[in-house]
């Protein structure tokens, strides 16, 4: 095998994990600070995506023409504000229900999950549906002969990392961050310091939900979509999770390195089926030494 | 004798059934029936123990494809699909599946054997929760995966599909389904009296003591991690028999069915009847399975909807379930309490 | 080579990711000891506990229990060797009866079999009677253990504690949370244990310790301070020092 073809590979399983950390994060952060699984939360990639369907319909319908890169650069923003919007929806109407009680919302969002993908397939039909891509994302970087990095993972790469900047600047160098902090530690002695912890959950649920909306609109360039693109993805950034360990950037970021690079490395030298299970082993095996991921907050109580 | 009045009544229902549904209605409720058993299974390990497992229907479907293997070598003596793929000898490790005996135990075994090899992994460093619920999710997605891919061993997407005779009858004959029917009945009968006696001995109560404070149950002396690996894969071999009826029953097994909307579905029946209690999963899963042919009979696109909205409001509204609602709302109608 | 030592740390360091929680600790207590650990938040109290009954592995040092090293060994394994702990908040199984949790806790043989086929002998059903006696929860012995106010869970997690006749009883403030009259209660009920076993107390709260303490051993910064009666700690010059330099209202 030639180095171009590993560096390749090396760089799809970037453009994954890319995807995954843009997923995880959400995931993470709201495990983290109300203690709630979202199972729903592959939906919201599926809302990014078809939201950049819809701009290039109303595009078409009103123009005559679809404009990609024009619609794409509309729906990326408002993937996010879609996205957030349902987020905070869901979280007003039912998460907040349901705080630390993880088998519960497991469930639950569960249901969640079932009715968004069923209402795609009555909106949209159940088959997937083609988004056309920017003009601008048809190449790539020629590095060598055999060695092309396309445009369209490279902006994939680009968004998650501004994302992140996004997600790190607003936790670490806000006071809104702070406080999000602050409740994840220690959701009561937050409220007592005046917290309005209901509030920094709705927001910070809405926020997640928008990134997982923005990797929506990301995944849209790399093939057609359709009403279960959630379900392709959250498994996957489910083992991010659980691999980087809760509560912190840091964890999510090295959790999504090593799942999108070691899916996409095994998946090519063996099959796409033995890919998935070498990397299940792997994460099982790696639990042996950190059951509790990679970066995770150490408490002393008991259960 | 009055504490055993429910279960008698059932079981006479339930075994007379053939004289007034129709043939039809009494296969599906075949199909209900072993749907029951793996509910029975999961409530073990997560109504009284308190793990979710969401990668049931793994077992479940590990079992049926036994069997399946069986009733496969006993239509065709190279299977069809092996066929299409080129394979002109049978592979060695399908070899003893043309004996009954021998399946029925792989069905059994072979489920228990990936529930250790999950169990023994996560229980031992102590991976509890959601993380195990996610770890068996993502086990689900893997065999899916993995018995897609290895078209040429199990049948690929389609699984095994045509099968035509057990023990030299036909599948198709509405005597050999009304056996098939009585049987299922009696193991589920025998499962559930399993499942009584476990969780009435006092494992069953050291069963609630991890469910409630694993860590507290630790220092009282007790390993919980070799309980929940024997209550898991007790779990997992039950589920795994239950996939031993279903297919005779029903025709077909593919890799649709181990998959993760099977697993969690498997885990709703028993949240909807009520957990921790054997009865509310029996029920939970027949109700639930006969909603959803119904559903599909008459409004087919509004399935997803009542059971996403089922889902939420069970969680919601009642999260003991339907056994929680009757205990909670029917103090005194002494019959009534007696069933749940 | 044995010791009139029922327990023996020696040198145990536990760091918690760079902290040192415990810095190189040495404790000896003998058989039949009440003994009580005092000490400002953050001395390594609870720790010690921690280490001894195997929630957390030291990094460094021995732990003897009657003349084994235990140190670094699983939870139920420490349990079984006959070290029985009384946590900080209640412990109990809420879902089961006060009976149930008796009966969990005074089983001798812990392991999956027995629990499934053999039931409990009525050697043991008499202890767990004659214990809820002394515990006071006699009869409620149906009852959900959920249903208990406070300081009867206390109560029942000490019961359970001592049915298994543990040599060595480690109790977290055991009058944390307590009326006055249940204080007493507890204070009696400790004194009565520390005639048959060996028990080892954390605790707060002075008046408390008064009552019941023979010897105390004082616990700072994850190292101890010193040892001795209840005069004598009370009057030493460094304790005086720690704790006034502390919390001057405490």
């Amino acid at each position: 095998m030639s180095l171009d073809i590993i560096l390749s590979q090396i760089f799809n399983g970037l453009s994954l994990s890319s995807i995954l950390l843009m997923i995880g994060m959400g995931l993470s952060i709201t495990f983290g600070i109300m203690g709630v699984i979202n199972f729903a939360h592959g939906e919201f990639l599926m809302i990014g995506a078809y939201t950049v369907f819809i701009v290039q319909v109303i595009f078409a319908k009103l123009l005559g023409q679809a404009f990609p890169g024009i619609s794409f650069l509309i729906a990326l923003p408002l993937s996010f504000f879609v996205a957030a919007g349902i987020g905070w929806l869901l979280e007003k109407v039912l998460i907040r229900f349901l705080y630390g009680k993880p088998y519960e919302t497991l469930l639950a969002t569960w249901g969640v999950s079932l009715i968004l993908q069923q209402a795609a397939r009555n909106i949209f039909g159940a088959n997937n549906v083609d988004v056309a891509s920017p003009k601008w994302f048809e190449h790539g970087i020629q590095i060598t002969q055999g060695l092309q990095l396309p445009y369209n993972r490279l902006f994939i790469i680009g968004l998650s990392s501004l994302c992140l900047t996004g997600m790190f600047i607003y936790l670490y160098r806000t006071v809104k961050g702070r406080k999000i902090r602050a409740v994840m530690q220690n959701r009561r002695m937050s409220a007592c310091l005046g917290i309005p912890t209901p509030k920094i959950d709705a927001f910070t649920f809405a926020m997640g939900s928008g990134v997982a909306g923005v990797a929506g609109c990301a995944v849209s360039l790399l093939g057609s979509i359709g009403p279960s693109l959630g379900q392709n993805y959250i498994i996957d950034a489910f083992m991010v999770v659980i691999l980087g360990g809760i509560g912190g950037l840091a964890g999510t970021i090295a959790g999504a390195l090593v799942i999108g690079i070691s899916s996409s490395i095994f998946e090519f030298i063996s099959t796409t089926s033995m890919g998935k299970v070498i990397v299940f082993t792997l994460v099982i095996i790696f639990l042996q030494w950190k059951p509790q991921g990679l970066f995770s907050l150490k408490t002393r109580a008991l259960d | 004798m009055k504490k055993w009045m429910p279960f008698i009544i059932t079981a006479v229902i339930l075994l007379a059934a053939p004289v007034f549904l129709s043939d039809f209605r009494l296969n599906l409720m075949g199909k209900y029936l072993t749907f029951a058993i793996v509910a029975l299974s999961i409530d073990l390990i997560w109504g009284y123990t308190g793990i979710l497992s969401l990668g049931h229907a793994v077992f479940f479907g590990l079992g049926a494809y036994c069997m399946g293997a069986y009733l496969k070598l006993q239509t065709e003596a190279l299977p069809d699909f092996m066929l299409w793929c080129g394979l002109t000898e049978l592979p060695w490790f399908w070899v003893p599946f043309q004996y009954f005996g021998f399946a029925l135990l792989m069905a059994i075994l072979l489920p228990v054997m990936v529930a250790i090899l999950i169990g023994l992994p996560t229980f031992r460093v102590g991976i509890k929760g959601v993380y195990f619920s996610i770890l068996t999710q993502a086990l689900a997605l893997v065999f899916v995966i993995l018995f897609i891919g290895q078209q040429m061993y199990t049948g690929g997407t389609n699984g095994i599909t045509n099968l035509q005779h057990i023990f030299g009858h036909s599948l198709g004959d509405v005597s050999t389904m009304r056996w098939l029917y009585l049987a299922t009945v009696v193991l589920l009968g025998l499962c559930y009296l399993f499942s009584r006696w476990l969780v009435n001995s006092r494992l069953g109560r050291i069963l609630v003591a991890i469910r409630d404070g694993e860590n507290r149950a630790k220092f009282l002396g007790y390993s919980p991690q070799n309980i929940k690996l024997l209550i898991f894969s007790v779990s997992a071999g039950l589920a795994g028999l239950a996939g031993a009826f279903f297919i005779p029953q029903v025709g077909i097994i593919s890799p649709s069915m181990l998959g993760i909307l099977p697993s969690v579905e498997i885990a709703v029946w028993v949240a909807v009847g009520g957990r921790g209690t054997l009865s509310g999963a029996i029920l939970g899963a027949i109700l639930i399975s006969a909603a959803k042919s119904f559903f599909s009979e008459y409004f087919p696109g509004a399935w997803l909807y009542f059971y996403g909205g089922l889902f939420i409001i069970v969680v919601l509204m009642f999260p003991q379930g339907l056994m929680g609602f009757i205990r909670k709302y029917a103090p005194r109608l002494q019959l009534i309490r007696l069933w749940s | 080579m044995t010791t009139d030592n029922i327990l023996e740390l020696k040198e145990v360091t536990v760091n918690f990711d760079g902290f040192k929680a415990l810095n190189k600790v040495n404790l000896a207590v003998k058989y039949g000891e009440l003994r009580v650990l005092i000490g400002p938040n953050g001395a390594g109290k609870t720790t010690i506990f921690d280490a001894v009954s195997g929630k957390v592995r030291p990094e460094k040092g021995e732990i003897f229990f009657r003349d084994n090293n235990i140190a670094g060994q699983a939870e139920n394994k420490i349990a079984n060797l006959g070290i029985a702990r009384k946590f900080q908040t209640p412990t109990i199984f809420d879902n089961l009866t006060i009976f149930e949790n008796m009966e969990l806790a005074a089983v001798k043989n812990k392991g999956v079999f027995n629990a499934l086929c053999v039931s409990i002998s009525s050697e043991e059903i008499e202890r767990i009677h004659q214990m809820l006696e002394t515990v006071g929860l006699e009869k409620k012995y149906t009852e959900r253990a959920g249903v208990l106010a406070h300081g009867e869970k206390q109560w029942l997690e000490i019961g359970m504690s001592m049915v298994r006749k543990p040599a060595l009883l480690l109790v977290d403030e055991p009058a944390a949370g307590m009326t006055g009259r249940e204080r007493d209660k507890t204070g009696e009920l400790l004194k009565s244990i520390a005639r048959l076993r060996t028990v080892l107390v954390v605790e707060h709260d002075m008046e408390f310790i008064r009552k019941i303490a023979e010897k105390v051993t004082v616990l700072h910064e994850g190292s101890v301070l010193c040892e001795g009666t209840m005069a004598e700690v009370q009057n030493n010059p460094v304790v005086i020092d720690v704790y006034l330099g502390r919390t001057e209202e405490g």
